[in-house]
Parts: C-alpha cells; structure tokens; sequence
C-alpha cells in the first residue's frame, strides 16, 4: 500500500489542482517522506521526456500531404462520376432492349413465359432453391433421370 | 468542453477551415502548414516511427479534407485535427499488436543495444558520462512505449504538445477528471520504468 495522496501528485506537479486543494496538499507533502520521494521521482522522469530527440518533420511532408489529400480524394468522386456513366449506358440499353422494362404486353418473351404450364413457372421461380441441391452437382446422375420410367423406381434416389 | 464557443469562431485556423469548406482551396494548405509539425510530432512521440509518422499524418489530412462538405465547427480545428490524430495512433497500436509487428518497447529484437541491461553491470558514474543523447532518447522512448495506449496519448498531448487537461479532455472526449486519472497513471508507469535509470543517475 502507498500513501493515498500519490494519486494527486501529477496533477499537484501539472498546477492542475484547484487553489485550495493545491494547498491542501503541499502541506501535506511536508509532512509525508514517501509523497515527497515520489514526487521527486515523478518529476525527474518526467523531466527525462525531454531526452527524446526533437522531432524533424520529413522534407517535402505538406507538399505529398496535400498531393495525397486532393489525389484520395478526387478517387470517390471518379467511381461515383464512371457509375453514373455506367448506370445511364445500361438504362439506355435496357430501354433500347426489346423485352426488357416497360415493354407491350404482346412482347414475344412474355407471350413466352405466358406459354409455360404452371409447373413449369414453379421449377423457373425456385430455381435458386434447386440450385442449392447437392443433386445438382452430379450431372451425370441427373441426366439418368431422363430415362427413368417411374422416378420411384430409381433405386439411387434413396441414397441421395 | 469547447462546444461552439467563441473561441472556435474567433480561432483563425478555424477560420481558415471555413474559408476551405467555402471553396478556397490554398486555405487547406494554409491549414496543412500550420500543423504538419504538430499532428507529424504527435503520432511520432506515439508510435516511434517515422515511417508509420508519415503515412498516418498523410491519413489525418486525407480525412479532414474529406471533411469539406461535412464540417462544422463545434470545436477549435486543433482540438479536431489532434482528436483525429490521436484516434489514428489508438487504431495504429491496436491494428499493429494485431498484426503482432515490433512494437516500441520490443526494439531490442531489431539489434538496437539494450541500454538499461548494459548500466547495471557497469559504474554508473563512468558510464552515465559515456551515455550519448541518443541511447538517452532509447531509453526513455522505450519507457514511453510501455504506457497504456490511452495513457499515452494524454501524456505525448500533454508533456510534447502543451495542452491542459482540459484541452486533453476535449480532444479525446472525455472529461478533466478522466484526464487527471490518465496522467496521473501514466506518470506512475514512466517513474517505474525509469526508476532504475534514475537511480542510476543515467537520466
């Protein structure tokens, strides 16, 4: 354990105490040895600090600074400029694309889709939740289906 | 705090930001002038590399001048550009002891001489005369690196940049009370680990 007043002791050295409480413990300072050999210590290592090397800053810091600064910065604004570019080219060529967007209702793609069975629009509109099917990563098994007579026949299915 | 006090509005590097959120180009690098030395001093006393100086002083920049747009100034610039400064140095140390990279106080593996195990085997007064400034600088550099990093950043702040406890406390968001136990705990790690040295009359 240490003298509970150590604690205000940097602060005491900072001249950050309040007048009164500065004064409080300046005298308690006189009495107390180890607040006084601490406070000793404190100070000389703290005054150690000013045996670090003086800083140089680099040459040339504020011209590559600034250089870097307008350069990083103008990047965002080139992505968002060739985005909008990119986005304006793709609406144009939606829009030019038969079938695509707000197209006639007669358009030869929709009477097409119109032209699937109900469970045929069923297989397009879940096609991502077959994809996640491990059947589908075995192609040659899959192309046996195509001969099977009776998919309840096909002795693999219960393995799969 | 500082808020939006008078100070910020009458304080001309503030004024100079303003001027560059306006559109007055050459009033940032008035602005880069003015504290290259400070925010290029602060994150060297903090990280101990002139090299990882450089490129996070170059971050700091990059960021305020991202601010053009954004900014509002509900401070002093100094109190933001050191606030980003110091923020950088914190995500500096902790992307680095993720990366588990030599850090400060780990220099002894890179060759440099370790300083405080030598002048215990020595006479202090002999060897206290041969130390030169620079394995001085060593030794209390190293002492600095063991520092917490928040410590640390209040004690670079206050000890190499001059600032009170209350501009520390604006800076890092904080209150003086927080500062005071920052320092103070700070000033004990330093005394520590400069105690032998001290004592050896090498410091």
């Amino acid at each position: 354990m240490y003298c509970e007043e150590r604690d205000n002791l940097a602060a005491f050295l900072d001249g950050e105490l309040e007048p009164g409480e500065a004064e409080r413990l300046r005298r308690h300072i006189e009495g107390c040895a180890e607040c006084r050999e601490y406070l000793a210590l404190l100070k000389r290592s703290y005054d150690a600090l000013e045996y670090v090397e003086p800083v140089e800053v680099p040459e040339g810091l504020g011209t590559r600074v600034l250089a870097g600064a307008r350069k990083r910065s103008r990047v965002p604004m080139f992505a968002a400029a060739a985005g909008l570019v990119a986005a304006a080219l793709v609406f144009t060529w939606l829009s030019t694309k038969p079938g695509v967007g707000p197209a006639p209702v007669e358009d030869p793609q929709v009477a097409w889709a119109a032209g699937l069975t109900g469970e045929e629009q069923g297989v397009v509109e879940n096609m991502d939740i077959l994809e996640d099917y491990d059947i589908l990563s075995d192609l040659d098994l899959l192309a046996q289906y195509d001969t099977l007579a009776g998919f309840e026949e096909f002795p693999e299915i219960e393995a799969i | 705090m500082n808020g939006g006090s008078p100070s910020s509005a009458a304080d001309p590097d503030t004024q100079l930001m303003r001027e560059f959120t306006a559109g007055n180009e050459e009033a940032f690098d008035r602005i880069v002038k003015n504290f290259e030395h400070r925010v290029y001093g602060t994150i060297y006393r903090y990280v101990g590399s002139r090299a990882a100086a450089e490129d996070c002083a170059q971050e700091v920049f990059l960021r305020l001048y991202r601010m053009k747009k954004t900014y509002k100034p509900t401070a002093r610039l100094s109190t933001l550009i050191y606030r980003i400064t110091t923020n950088l140095c914190l995500n500096f140390i902790r992307d680095e002891r993720r990366r588990r990279m030599v850090s400060l106080d780990d220099r002894k593996n890179d060759g440099s001489i370790a300083i405080g195990a030598l002048i215990r085997d020595e006479r202090a007064e002999d060897v206290s005369a041969a130390l030169e400034a620079r394995e001085r600088a060593e030794i209390v550099r190293r002492a600095l690196g063991r520092i917490l990093p928040r410590q640390r950043v209040a004690l670079v702040l206050h000890r190499f940049e001059g600032l009170s406890y209350a501009g520390i406390a604006d800076v890092m968001e904080t209150n003086v009370a927080a500062v005071k136990s920052l320092l103070s705990r700070a000033r004990a790690s330093l005394a520590e680990a400069l105690r032998a040295d001290i004592e050896a009359g090498n410091l």
